[in-house]
């Protein structure tokens, strides 16, 4: 038996000596990422990852949020970015006759909602509803602003 | 919480006290013949035919006899031929020669299981039976020596660990009406792990591994025997840095001692542990992310998980005669789950200061900014139960009855806290939402196993379950506030089975109500509630046959075909809050295979070499509504898997296998078109090949392995959910070891 927990003991480094050198590298950030940083004057800026997949040579850009202006130009689209450029959503935003369905009412299709939006929420069906950024563009009842980015119809 | 469950444990310790210092032999009675006698040892089922293969030693087969856990197909011959419905059994042999990673490299080898783990990511397992919901195995019934392992079974019966599978020596599998004298759940099937045995003999294991992604185990375990007392004590730890940047840690620990109480009388006490710490996220990468770089790492690294969960179990089996024995379980486990998770929108407010934006910025919704905060989703759950189960064999005229009755009470509870934390990486936060909530549980079953001929078993049986769940909401929204309901639920579960012919060929079918009680589902968004839900009802049928056509060819195939009034599976809306929902109305409709070839049988080898393969097809759909005719969510029609097994009597041996999973939808609509964020859109076919090679030199028991996890290192998704685009697992390559020693038994020193 003492030979054989040598030889065990000598076989489970060489195990533990071949384990240590595996692994992955990952870049530290991709192409359009951006982290947060300090502006000169205190305020918040951001900085954007390089082609080197890091952001230590990036300068913090103090001009507001990036995308913000993008999600602010496609807000209609944002109602149901879930669907692609061809959805229900983006037709009905160009429609200057938007539907006259109100919010959380019951619907079919976007066209029918006054906001452009018709989204299925479970066993409740599809009701029309709005986009949104935070709870403060959901009036009440809704209960929350999703992480999708439209009103949550209330529980 | 934690306090009422201490005395359990303070009992369960101190119980086996007297036993370990009795001195009289451990009386065993002779195992009671079986019912329908049939001489070839013949199990219809072709994985088990595999794993207990005329290789397995007589003394092996009768320790086997010994143990007292609680077991869902059993380990004779028979077995199979007398559950009243379809099964499977993966034995110790099967185990031992696959030398798995993990659990769900031996579930694919069950016909009708569709099965995906991962340790990174939070340790899960994901296990669905014929065309059922996966999610963290809510939808199967899972057991452990017979006894729940869900958070709470009745009211949340989610796995959130995952059970390693060197912690056990066998799998079973019962679908059909087989699951009525299991419980609650009693929807497609019943898995039960059968934890390790304590040995006859001092006995020692040393078992590394270590490879790719940093991935390094290590495992000891050693028993013994003391007096009339047999023992074993195991300790697992497992590390590695996950495939998507994703440390991982878990330590899993067991120990059971068998000893007699009396004449005619075993009991078993069981002890465990399972500590998890892996970085967790709940958010997946868009559209773009992938098609840019597919195996881009986390998006959310400060998302994180901890879990503990500790378990005690004593079993107690009295023989009253040949002809009568009453098995006794109780148990308790608790689970605590802390998770924090980074908050995060798909639309930016420009009030806000973000701490990173990863993703296209220039299309709406095609990025995801990570706020300043985070939520922490901090729960506790507890679980007390004691079950009876008395076997009677009796006969009335020419016909055997072997009567099953027992019943269950359950007491569990769970306390979720959900905290709102000031930055990502903290687990403290102020408290946003309280709740409690507990349910007590009492159940009762009756089944008859009645042999008409012997080659003729009907097997009626029914099962009632009540549970009544109190839930207090104490703060909502950041308030004070006391909210109580009870809801109470009850379930009548019918049942029958019909087996007809020998071990060697048979044929079997059987009708089944379907029965899960409400449960609680989590939300997908961090600010979410948790939801109430209705319970899962319908009723099932299979009809299928088993075979061994010759000595070298094993197979079965089985029909089945389920009607849910109501089904809670994945949210069939993109938009939608939770990540579970009642759906309706749905059908299940499909047939499964399992065939087994012995090669070294067939061509006369002196190698063992034998080919397995199982196929499934399982169409599942709603009935009504919007979505009438469309597949459910995350139920692939097809699944093919096999598996080449090759033993040589030098100790070199080696196993190839491959698993397809077809395509799959993500929402009720069937979208195939891929959406921006990554949630919707079909999940394309994955074929995933393994190898594994070792040499076992038995003079030493030293075993040296070498195994490669998707060898051809395919990148696939493997779900959409909670929130955008997972890839599977890469290719990970591992080196092992391990050691074996058996000293001699006690009384030959």
């Amino acid at each position: 038996m003492r030979g054989s927990v040598t030889l065990v003991a000598i076989a489970l480094v060489v195990v533990a000596r071949t384990v240590a050198g595996c692994g992955e590298d990952f870049a530290d950030c991709y192409a359009g990422d951006f982290v947060a940083c300090s502006c000169a004057d205190g305020g918040a800026g951001y900085a954007a990852c390089s082609a080197r997949g890091d952001y230590a040579s990036s300068a913090c850009v103090c001009d507001g949020t990036p995308g913000v202006d993008a999600a602010a130009r496609g807000s209609a689209v944002d109602a149901a970015p879930a669907r692609d450029a061809a959805s229900d959503a983006s037709a009905c935003a160009a429609d200057a006759e938007a539907g006259s369905k109100k919010l959380f009412e019951p619907c079919t299709t976007s066209d029918e909602c006054e906001d452009c939006a018709c989204e299925a929420f479970g066993a409740r069906g599809q009701l029309c509803t709005r986009s949104c950024t935070s709870l403060d563009d959901c009036p009440a009842p809704s209960s929350a602003c999703t992480n999708r980015g439209v009103c949550r119809p209330p529980q | 919480m934690k306090r009422a469950f201490a005395p359990l444990l303070t009992t369960l310790l101190l119980f086996h006290g007297r036993p370990l210092l009795a001195k009289e032999p451990p009386p065993f009675p002779p195992p009671a013949p079986a019912p329908v006698p049939d001489a070839p040892p013949a199990s219809g089922e072709p994985e088990r035919a595999a794993a207990e293969s005329a290789s397995a030693p007589a003394d092996a087969a009768k320790s086997e006899e010994r143990q007292l856990e609680v077991r869902i197909v059993g380990s004779r011959a028979d077995a199979l031929q007398k559950i009243p419905g379809s099964g499977t059994v993966i034995g110790a042999k099967a185990l031992e020669r696959a030398q798995p990673v993990d659990t769900a490299e031996m579930l694919r080898r069950v016909p009708g299981v569709q099965v995906r783990q991962e340790f990174s990511g939070g340790s899960r397992i994901d296990v669905s039976i014929r065309g059922l919901e996966s999610g963290r195995s809510r939808r199967v019934l899972m057991l452990e020596d017979g006894i729940p392992m869900a958070l709470n079974p009745y009211t949340e019966p989610d796995l959130n660990h995952a059970p390693p599978i060197e912690r056990y020596r066998a799998i079973e599998v019962v679908k059909g009406s087989g699951n009525i004298l299991f419980g609650p759940q009693t929807l497609a099937g019943t898995i039960n792990f059968v934890t390790i045995a304590p040995p006859e003999r001092q006995t020692v294991v040393l078992d590394v591994d270590g490879g790719s992604y940093g991935y390094a185990r290590a495992l000891g375990r050693y028993g013994d025997t003391l007096g009339s007392a047999r023992w074993v004590t195991q300790i697992i730890h497992r590390r590695g840095d996950g495939f998507r940047d994703q440390p991982f840690e878990s330590t899993n620990g067991l120990a059971k001692i068998v000893f007699p109480t009396g004449k005619d009388g075993e009991a078993v006490v069981r002890l465990g542990f399972q500590r998890d710490d892996a970085a967790s996220d709940d958010v997946g990468l868009t559209r773009d992310m992938f098609r840019q770089e597919p195996r881009r790492p986390t998006l959310s690294p400060s998302a994180h998980l901890n879990l503990n969960r500790y378990d005690a179990a004593l079993i107690h089996e009295q023989r009253f005669s040949s002809d009568t024995k009453l098995k006794s379980l109780l148990y308790g486990y608790i689970t605590d789950r802390a998770w924090r998770r980074p908050e995060w929108v798909r639309a930016a407010s420009p009030t806000e200061r973000y701490l990173r934006i990863v993703g296209d910025t220039s299309t709406p919704g095609g990025a995801i900014y990570f706020g300043q905060g985070n939520t922490v989703l901090d729960r506790d759950y507890g679980v007390l139960g004691f079950e009876p189960r008395l076997e009677h064999r009796m006969k009335t005229a020419f016909v055997e009855h072997t009567l099953d009755v027992g019943g269950r009470v359950l007491r569990e509870e769970a306390h979720y806290q959900q905290r709102r934390g000031g930055y990502p990486e903290t687990y403290a936060g102020a408290l946003d939402f309280e709740q409690r909530r507990l349910s007590w549980a009492a159940a009762a079953y009756v089944q008859d196993r009645i042999a008409f001929r012997e080659d003729l078993l009907v097997t009626p049986g029914i099962r009632l379950e009540h549970v009544t769940a109190e839930t207090s909401t104490l703060r909502e929204a950041g308030v004070d506030t006391f909210d109580r309901g009870t809801k109470p639920s009850t379930g009548v579960i019918p049942g029958i089975g019909m087996v007809h012919g020998t071990k060697r060929a048979n044929v079997f079918g059987g009708m089944h109500y379907g029965f899960a009680p409400p449960r609680i589902t989590s939300s997908v968004s961090a600010r979410g509630r948790p939801q109430a839900l209705k319970g899962d009802r319908g009723i099932s049928y299979e009809l299928g046959g088993r075979a061994e056509a010759t000595r070298w060819l094993r197979g079965e195939a089985t029909g089945f075909l389920s009607n849910y009034s109501n089904q809670v599976a994945v949210n069939p809306s993109a938009t939608g809050e939770g990540n579970l929902a009642d759906v309706g109305a749905t059908r299940i409709a499909g047939a499964e295979s399992g065939l087994s070839l012995a090669l070294d049988k067939l061509l006369r080898l002196r190698t063992l070499v034998e080919l397995g393969a199982r196929y499934t097809y399982a169409r599942a759909t709603f009935r009504y509504g919007p979505f009438a005719g469309n597949l459910l969510p995350y139920a692939p029609e097809h699944s093919f898997n096999t598996n080449l097994d090759v033993e040589h009597r030098t100790g070199l041996g080696g196993q190839l296998a491959y698993a397809f999973v077809g395509p799959q939808f993500t929402d009720g609509a069937n979208t195939r078109q891929e959406d921006l964020y990554g949630l919707v859109g079909v999940i394309e076919s994955r074929h995933i090949v393994d190898a594994m090679v070792h040499y076992r030199h038995k003079p030493s028991g030293i075993t040296l392995r070498l195994s490669a996890k998707n060898l051809f290192d395919s990148t696939y998704i493997i779900a959409r959910r909670p929130e955008g685009i997972f890839a599977g697992p890469y290719r990970q390559i591992l080196l092992g070891l391990r050691w074996e020693w058996e000293g001699r038994a006690r009384d030959a020193d």
